[in-house]
C-alpha cells in the first residue's frame, strides 16, 4: 500500500523563517518582542539577565489612540484659535434668572411663569414619560422571553428576535421622535411613541442578559412537575427575576426624563418644547425659569431612582 | 378537617390574614396550602394601580385623539424618501459645485464620529480624580462632596449644557467637544468610583507587608485590578456619547445633529433619509465595535 502524502510537495512557509538567512531578521524582532533586564543579588552571586516580555500590544494601542485624537482633534478645529469669551457665562448665568424687558417684565411674572407654566408642563411631561415607560416595559415581556436561550430553546427564534431588536434599539430617540412627530403631528404622541420604542429597547436587552445568567433548577422541577414553559417562567424564574425587572423599570424611568428634554427640541412635546420655544427667541429668563423645576425633579427622580435600585437588589 | 392551628388562624383579624405570613405547624400538606400568604392581593392592587394611573394620564395628556388619526400622507411620502435617499449629498457629489465634501453626510458622519471620541478621551482623564474622590474606599466619609458634584452634572441636561456653551464657544465642533467633556465626567467618575469600592484589599495589604511607597502602591495594587473595568466604562460611554454627539447638532454644537434640524423642519424628505441612514450607519458600527472591545475586556 502507498501511504498518503501530506502535501510535502509544498514546503510549509515556516521552514523558510527557521533558516539560518533569517537570523538576522529573527535576532531582530526578538529584541523588540523581549526586555533585557539585568537582576542583581544581595547575597554576592553573579548578575543574572533576564528576558522580560514587553507588552507591545499595549504600546500599539496607545500609539493608536494618540494618533486618532490628534486626527479628531483637528477635525473639530481643536488647534484653531476659537475665540473663547469665558465672560460670558456669569453674564448667562444672571440672565437666567432677572427677568429682561422683553419676556418677562417683573420678578412677579418670572416665579408666576416657573409655577404656572412650567410646573405645569413639567407634570404633562412625567405623565408622557410615566404612558411610554409602563407601555414599552408590557411590550418588551414577550420578546425577551422569546430572545432568552434558557426559556425557549429554538436558536433561529432566538437569533431573528435579537437581531431584529437590536437593529430597532440602535436608533437613536431623537431620530424615532422625528419619525413619531410627521405620523402623530408634534405633540406629546410623538414624544410618547419615541420613548416606548426607546425603553422597549432598553427592558427587552438588560432582561433577556439577566434571565440567562439565572438558576435554572426551580424552572426545570416546575416542567418536570407538569408545568408548560409559560407556567415554569411564572412559578420557577419570574420570582427571581422579578426585582431586576422592577429595577429596571425605574432606571428606564429616569433615562425617559432626561431623554424628553431632548425630545422637545425636535418638536414632539413635553418640557423640551417650551426650552426650545424660549431658546430659539433668546428669552433666557423663561429659560431660567424652566431650569430650576426641571432640575429639582430629575434630580429629585435620580436619588429616588438609586435608593430604590438599591434596595430592590439587596 | 379542621386543626386546632386552623381555628388559631381563623380567630386572627382579616388584615393580619391578608397582609402578614403566619407561621404555624400544621397537619397536612393541603392543610399548609389552604393557609399560604395571599401574594395575589398584592399583585393584583399593583397592577390595578399602574392600569388606572395610565389611564388618567392618557385621557390627561390627550393621547389617544392623537393616537387615533396618524397623518398616513405623510407617513407616505417620507417613506418615499427613506427609499429613495440622496445619494450625491450621502457621498458629497453636488452637481452644482464640482465636489462638495465638505456639506455631505459622510464629512459629517466623521465630524460626529471626532466630536464623540475627543470629547470621551478628554472626559475620560478629566473624570479620574473626580472618581478617586467619590470612592468610600479610599477617601472616607467625604466621598459625599465628590458624589454631589457628580450628581449635579448628570442631572444638567446636555443639550441646555450645548445651549449655554454656544455663547462661551461659538458655533462648531469645538463647543460639541466641550459639552461632551463636561458633561461625560458625570457618569465616568460615578462609575470609576464604583469599581474603586470593589476592588480587593489583599494586593495592598501585601504591598504594604513589603514597605511600597504610596506610588508603587497604587501602580501594583490598585492599577491592574482597575484598568480593563476602567477601559470597558470608558467604551460604554464611547457609544453612547455617539448618539449624544449627533443630537448636540439640534442647537448648533457640530456634527450632524444640524441638517436633520434643518431638513425635518423644511420636510426634504430624501435628504432627511440620507442624514439619518448615515446616523444609524455610525451607531450600529461603533455599538457593535465598542460591544466587542468590551467583551474582550471583561
Amino acid at each position: 500500500m502507498k501511504k498518503k502524502q501530506n502535501n510535502s510537495s509544498k514546503t510549509p512557509l515556516s521552514t523558510y523563517f527557521a533558516s539560518p538567512k533569517f537570523d538576522k531578521v529573527r535576532a531582530f524582532f526578538h529584541k523588540v518582542r523581549y526586555k533585557q533586564v539585568r537582576v542583581t543579588f544581595d547575597n554576592g552571586k553573579e548578575d543574572k539577565i533576564i528576558e522580560k516580555k514587553r507588552p507591545l500590544g499595549v504600546y500599539i494601542a496607545i500609539v493608536a489612540i494618540v494618533a486618532l485624537f490628534i486626527l479628531c482633534a483637528s477635525f473639530t478645529r481643536l488647534d484653531s484659535t476659537v475665540r473663547i469669551r469665558w465672560d460670558k457665562i456669569p453674564e448667562i448665568v444672571s440672565q437666567l434668572f432677572t427677568p429682561s424687558k422683553w419676556s418677562l417684565k417683573t420678578k412677579d411674572a418670572w416665579w408666576d411663569y416657573l409655577f404656572n407654566v412650567a410646573c405645569k408642563r413639567i407634570w404633562e411631561t412625567v405623565q408622557m414619560v410615566f404612558i411610554a415607560t409602563v407601555l414599552g416595559t408590557l411590550l418588551a415581556v414577550p420578546f425577551y422571553l422569546l430572545a432568552s436561550n434558557n426559556v425557549t430553546k429554538n436558536k433561529p427564534v432566538n437569533i431573528v428576535v435579537r437581531v431584529i431588536i437590536n437593529i430597532i434599539r440602535t436608533i437613536p430617540t431623537f431620530v424615532l421622535a422625528i419619525i413619531g412627530a410627521i405620523f402623530y403631528g408634534y405633540n406629546n404622541t410623538a414624544g410618547i411613541f419615541a420613548m416606548t420604542i426607546f425603553t422597549f429597547g432598553i427592558i427587552f436587552k438588560l432582561m433577556y442578559e439577566y434571565i440567562e445568567t439565572q438558576d435554572m433548577n426551580p424552572f426545570e422541577v416546575c416542567i418536570s412537575n407538569g408545568a408548560n414553559r409559560l407556567e415554569a417562567y411564572w412559578n420557577g424564574l419570574h420570582p427571581s427575576v422579578y426585582p431586576m425587572f422592577m429595577s429596571n423599570f425605574v432606571y428606564t424611568f429616569e433615562i425617559n426624563i432626561r431623554a424628553s428634554v431632548v425630545l422637545g427640541f425636535v418638536g414632539a412635546g413635553g418640557i423640551g418644547q417650551l426650552l426650545s420655544d424660549a431658546t430659539s427667541a433668546t428669552q433666557w429668563d423663561k429659560v431660567g425659569a424652566i431650569l430650576v423645576p426641571l432640575f429639582i425633579v430629575v434630580f429629585v427622580l435620580q436619588l429616588v431612582s438609586n435608593y430604590l435600585r438599591r434596595r430592590v437588589i439587596q | 378537617m379542621k386543626s386546632i392551628e386552623k381555628e388559631a388562624y381563623g380567630a386572627l383579624p382579616w388584615y393580619k390574614k391578608v397582609f402578614h405570613k403566619v407561621i404555624h405547624h400544621f397537619t397536612s400538606v393541603e392543610d399548609a396550602y389552604s393557609c399560604r400568604p395571599k401574594k395575589w392581593i398584592y399583585n393584583l392592587v399593583f397592577f390595578g394601580v399602574i392600569v388606572a394611573v395610565l389611564l388618567w394620564f392618557s385621557l390627561d395628556c390627550g393621547t389617544f385623539e392623537h393616537f387615533k388619526n396618524p397623518n398616513w400622507a405623510k407617513l407616505g411620502k417620507m417613506m418615499e424618501g427613506f427609499i429613495h435617499p440622496d445619494f450625491d449629498y450621502m457621498f458629497g457629489a453636488n452637481p452644482n459645485s464640482l465636489f462638495d465634501f465638505t456639506d455631505s453626510v459622510v464629512y459629517q458622519i466623521i465630524e460626529t464620529f471626532a466630536i464623540a471620541f475627543v470629547g470621551t478621551t478628554v472626559a475620560s482623564l478629566l473624570s479620574i480624580p473626580f472618581g478617586f474622590l467619590a470612592s468610600k474606599m479610599i477617601v472616607g466619609k467625604w466621598s459625599i462632596i465628590s458624589e454631589v458634584i457628580l450628581i449635579t452634572i448628570r442631572t444638567f441636561p446636555e443639550i441646555l449644557l450645548g445651549l449655554i456653551l454656544i455663547q462661551v464657544f461659538g458655533f462648531g465642533a469645538f463647543t460639541g467637544v466641550m459639552v461632551l467633556s463636561i458633561h461625560s465626567i458625570g457618569m465616568i467618575g460615578k462609575m470609576y468610583a464604583e469599581q474603586l469600592d470593589m476592588i480587593s484589599k489583599e494586593p495592598l495589604e501585601a504591598l504594604d507587608a513589603v514597605g511600597a511607597t504610596a506610588f508603587t502602591r497604587i501602580q501594583l495594587g490598585v492599577v491592574p485590578q482597575v484598568a480593563p473595568n476602567f477601559l470597558s466604562v470608558i467604551l460604554y460611554r464611547f457609544d453612547l456619547n455617539v448618539r449624544t454627539a449627533s443630537l448636540l447638532g439640534l442647537v448648533g454644537a457640530g456634527g450632524v445633529g444640524y441638517p436633520i434640524s434643518i431638513y425635518s423642519s423644511g420636510e426634504n424628505w430624501s435628504q432627511l433619509a440620507a442624514v439619518l441612514y448615515g446616523v444609524i450607519f455610525l451607531v450600529i458600527v461603533i455599538d457593535l465595535i465598542s460591544s466587542a472591545l468590551r467583551k474582550k475586556l471583561l
